[in-house]
């Protein structure tokens, strides 16, 4: 589709300019999208084997504090754990990744995890909660990487529409209206020439007589 | 951190701040409340109430913060993280590669 502007000079020009900058845009978005896609797929296969190595070790951690908490009733439990021995604290950061602002998280634990009666509870016990503990970690990790993968698809979608609205539409419409006022112009030309024959024929004759 | 009592307990200890909910409803209602206050970067989500929050879950999922972590609970994993990334997956390239992947 061309678009809707008067065929002349001006505008000639004005869309050869933009077709340009259209070319130039379009050649910036692909180098991007390459590179977001090459860190892209980089970043998949680390999410997929953390999640899965991650999930595996959570699942088995919850069944061993299952087993070990099962001397202990639900009350007494909470009891135990009434006062955390640990205090978390998450710092967020940003790192600026290309244009994209990817959060970046820091765990801090401190004081000791196993701040509970020695009485009632067992070795396993205090096993599976260290082991709980270094998985926290590791989930915040897995956090940061997915969300970082959720972002990059994001931009990756974006870059990807723009690039094709720029590959697709814009810069064959751009084209096509060039051609359409340079084949206009050139006609108007033409049609200026005959006229101007026309009228010197004319004139001639009119000499003559 | 999200989820049915038993998957949270061992968490107490660990000094994360734990919303245990007993249904879908709730678990709307929680994670509703903890993305509005804003003050969460990494909320953790056990898959029993993934189903339920999928559309929340989604709608976040873009934005810089918070960080929504699914974990399996103790009944095991069902596939919905992974099934995630899959999706992210789709949404970057525009096609399933992952499944093209595993074929070759």
């Amino acid at each position: 589709m061309k678009l809707a502007v008067n065929p002349n000079r001006m505008n000639n020009l004005r869309l050869r300019r933009r077709l340009v900058v259209a070319k130039r845009g379009h050649k910036l978005l692909k180098d991007k999208q390459d590179e977001l896609m090459r860190q892209f797929m980089e970043l998949i296969d680390t999410v997929k084997g953390e999640r899965n190595r991650v999930e595996k070790r959570l699942i088995s951690a919850l069944k061993r504090f299952s087993i070990a908490r099962s001397t202990l009733s639900r009350e007494e439990l909470y009891e135990l754990f009434a006062l955390p021995g640990v205090t978390t604290t998450l710092s967020v950061r940003q790192k600026q990744v290309l244009n994209l602002k990817i959060p970046s998280f820091e765990l801090t634990l401190k004081g000791d995890i196993i701040s509970y009666s020695f009485l009632r509870t067992t070795a396993e016990f205090d096993l599976a909660l260290l082991e709980l503990k270094e998985l926290l970690e590791e989930l915040v990790k897995l956090a940061e990487i997915e969300k970082k993968m959720q972002l990059f698809a994001d931009e990756i979608d974006k870059t990807r529409r723009r690039v094709n609205a720029l590959e697709y539409k814009l810069i064959p419409d751009i084209e096509e209206t060039i051609k359409f006022i340079t084949m206009k112009l050139e006609e108007v030309e033409r049609g200026n020439l005959t006229r101007l024959m026309r009228v010197k024929d004319m004139l001639e004759e009119k000499r003559k007589e | 951190m999200i989820g049915d009592e038993e998957t949270l307990l061992p968490f107490l200890t660990l000094g994360l701040e734990l919303y245990p909910a007993s249904d879908d409803k709730e678990a709307e209602r929680i994670f509703a409340r903890i993305t509005r206050s804003r003050e969460f970067g990494v909320i953790f989500v056990t898959e029993r109430f993934y189903p339920a929050l999928k559309k929340e879950i989604d709608r976040i999922a873009y934005e810089p913060l918070p960080a929504v972590v699914l974990i399996p609970d103790i009944s095991g994993s069902r596939g919905f993280g992974l099934a995630n990334i899959r999706a992210t997956v789709k949404k970057a390239a525009g096609r399933d590669i992952i499944g093209e992947a595993k074929e070759e």
